[in-house]
């Protein structure tokens, strides 16, 4: 039976995250969080397998224990297994630092075939983390797949490019990122939930069960650093109003826009 | 300048047969970045076949050099031949900054890269600035498009991957002189992965578009009036996120941080509110029309021209318009 593991993220929805424009510094209060939605995609892509071929799909994660309600969502979802990966250490850490990490509780957890990864998240959007960990796993790597197959025990991913698409084969393991919004995640399970809720334990892994150090995790580990936030200069704009009947605006509309019509 | 780590190297990224735009966007800033503190600008070209017309084409665009790696297993991009290749002439050569264009790929290749060298990696900047002796500081969108981050790399060579239509594409100078370097990079590994088949189709880039029209969730009961009118007007067709997200619209035509950056001369915004991560997507539009009926909608304070107004009377109007004129 394959066993797939998906990484997931937690992560503030994005439409809600303002900056304090005093302390350059993140509100975090009040912003609800999420699974990271491509990440959700990801883990449906592997229960979908598990649907067809009974594979084992167990969630992983790295982030403070607020996340772990997170973790047991994934596992109403259908997930058989979940860890969370935790520990004051590896706060900060870039993607270099986090993909180090990942691919540690990876080793940790053991014997795998595939690792599905969101192909990016929604707040960093980085996309980095996936190839990371499989160079550090020293796997190969399929990014952006938003169709995959298991055809005689080997691994067949459609990888969609700008204006192109390539159709893969590897034997596993493999890692593979899967694009945001290539499937429809399921709802967790009823009766799933009520066994997560009253019988599931939860598995938390410090970085002493890693057998990592701290020079290796975290912003200690990282290899990038933020020097500051800013707020994005937008652009100033000349900002005139174009008022009168409905008539009129389109024709001032139509008198903006004229030279750019092309023929 | 560390004496050690020398030039400004830019991965040229291949569709077949040529250079892909988002690299050249990449070249030109290398050469502004490059000239700041007196460096080079090296181009990476790598490929099956003769690589000499594609590197001539890259000097014109802004290379001093460019290092050509011909081997058979480097016909299409393939990540472990690619970053193998690539991570021998960074040990070999040691540059002081690597830029990649943040295309699908260019990630694939700089996640992979960073890993293998334990190299810092600033993602999907849309701003490099240099300070010092050739310190880069690379801004990333983050967190809502609104707030930028800005990084800098603790290791050399410095590496960024770069979002496409964040620089425009420089002028090729066809009178710029540089030279192209053949490199034996050795016997690659066979890649573990085998292409069954590859697509390549045209899809219109609106990041490329001179002019584009845009639409908000507040048309979304009649987007088709808005997509025939950018068909109309012969302007390229984008959307808001939440469009996309709800599946009205392609996922390739969603504007802001995190979909498409657009550099059109005039956007025409429909049905907007103007959040800030929309917003970070057209800033660099040369003039922006807009239409809310909100008059509170921030929108507006981000627009050369603003009505406050009803789109779903405004936009068939001038449709019709339109189409009476060339009747």
């Amino acid at each position: 039976m394959m066993h797939i593991i998906v990484c997931m993220k937690i992560t503030p929805k994005s439409e809600q995250v303002r900056l304090d424009p005093n302390t350059k510094t993140i509100i975090r209060e009040g912003v609800e969080n999420e699974i990271n939605p491509a990440d959700k995609n990801a883990l449906e892509a592997a229960l979908q397998l598990k649907d067809k071929h009974g594979c084992k799909v167990t969630v992983l994660g790295m982030g403070p224990p607020i996340w772990e309600s997170y973790m047991k969502l994934a596992v109403s979802m259908g997930a058989d297994d979940a860890i969370l990966v935790s520990d004051r250490a590896f706060a900060g850490a870039d993607t270099l630092a986090t993909s180090r990490t990942l691919a540690a509780a990876i080793r940790k957890i053991g014997e795998y075939h595939l690792i599905f990864c969101g192909e990016e998240s929604s707040d960093a959007g980085t996309g980095h983390v996936p190839p990371s960990i499989a160079e550090f796993l020293n796997i190969p790597q399929i990014t952006f797949v938003n169709h995959i197959e298991i055809i005689d025990g080997r691994i067949r991913a459609r990888r969609v490019l700008e204006g192109a698409y390539e159709v893969l084969e590897c034997t596993p393991p493999v890692l593979l990122s899967i694009e945001y919004g290539c499937n429809t995640p399921r709802f967790p399970d009823f009766r799933r939930k009520r066994w997560v809720d009253k019988e599931f334990k939860l598995r938390v892994w410090d970085i002493k069960d890693l057998e990592l150090n701290e020079e290796e995790v975290g912003l200690k580990g990282s290899r990038s650093i933020v020097e500051e936030l800013r707020e994005m200069g937008l652009g100033e704009r000349a900002r005139q109003k174009i008022t009168g009947t409905e008539d009129e605006i389109v024709a001032q509309i139509l008198n903006i826009i004229r030279p750019y019509i092309k023929k | 300048m560390d004496p050690e780590y020398r030039s400004v190297w830019v991965f040229l990224e291949r569709r077949r047969e040529e250079i892909i735009e988002s690299s050249l966007e990449v070249l030109g800033k290398a050469r502004e970045l490059a000239d700041r503190y007196g460096d080079k600008v090296a181009g990476i070209l790598m490929g099956a076949g003769n690589l000499d017309r594609l590197a001539e084409a890259a000097i014109t665009y802004g290379a001093d050099i460019v290092y050509t790696i011909q081997d058979e297993l480097l016909r299409d991009y393939s990540t472990i031949p690619y970053s193998e290749a690539l991570s021998r002439m960074i040990t070999m050569y040691k540059p002081n900054i690597i830029l990649y264009p943040a295309t699908r790929n260019g990630r694939d290749l700089a996640g992979r890269i960073s890993a293998k060298l334990n190299l810092g990696l600033s993602a999907n900047t849309v701003w490099l600035d240099i300070v010092g002796d050739g310190v880069l500081l690379a801004g990333v969108p983050g967190f809502g498009g609104g707030i930028m981050a800005v990084t800098k790399c603790l290791t050399k060579p410095q590496m960024a991957t770069v979002r496409p239509g964040a620089f425009p594409k420089p002028q090729p100078n066809l009178t710029r002189t540089g030279r192209i370097e053949r490199i034996d990079i050795g016997k690659l590994p066979e890649p573990p992965i085998k292409a069954i088949e590859r697509v390549f189709y045209t899809v219109e880039d609106i990041s490329k578009a001179e002019a584009i029209i845009i639409a908000g969730i507040g048309i979304r009961e009649n987007i088709e009036v808005v997509k025939k009118l950018s068909e109309k007007l012969n302007w390229a067709f984008g959307a808001t996120r939440p469009l996309s997200d709800e599946g009205l619209v392609p996922r390739d035509i969603f504007v802001g941080a995190t979909g498409k950056t657009v550099r059109p001369k005039i956007a025409l915004i429909v049905g907007a509110s103007g959040a800030a991560h929309f917003i970070s997507g057209v800033a660099g539009a040369e003039k922006i029309i807009s239409i809310n009926i909100d008059p509170e909608a921030p929108i507006h304070s981000y627009s050369d021209y603003s009505i406050v107004g009803d789109a779903y009377k405004i936009i068939p109007k001038l449709l019709e318009k339109l189409e009476a004129e060339t009747k």
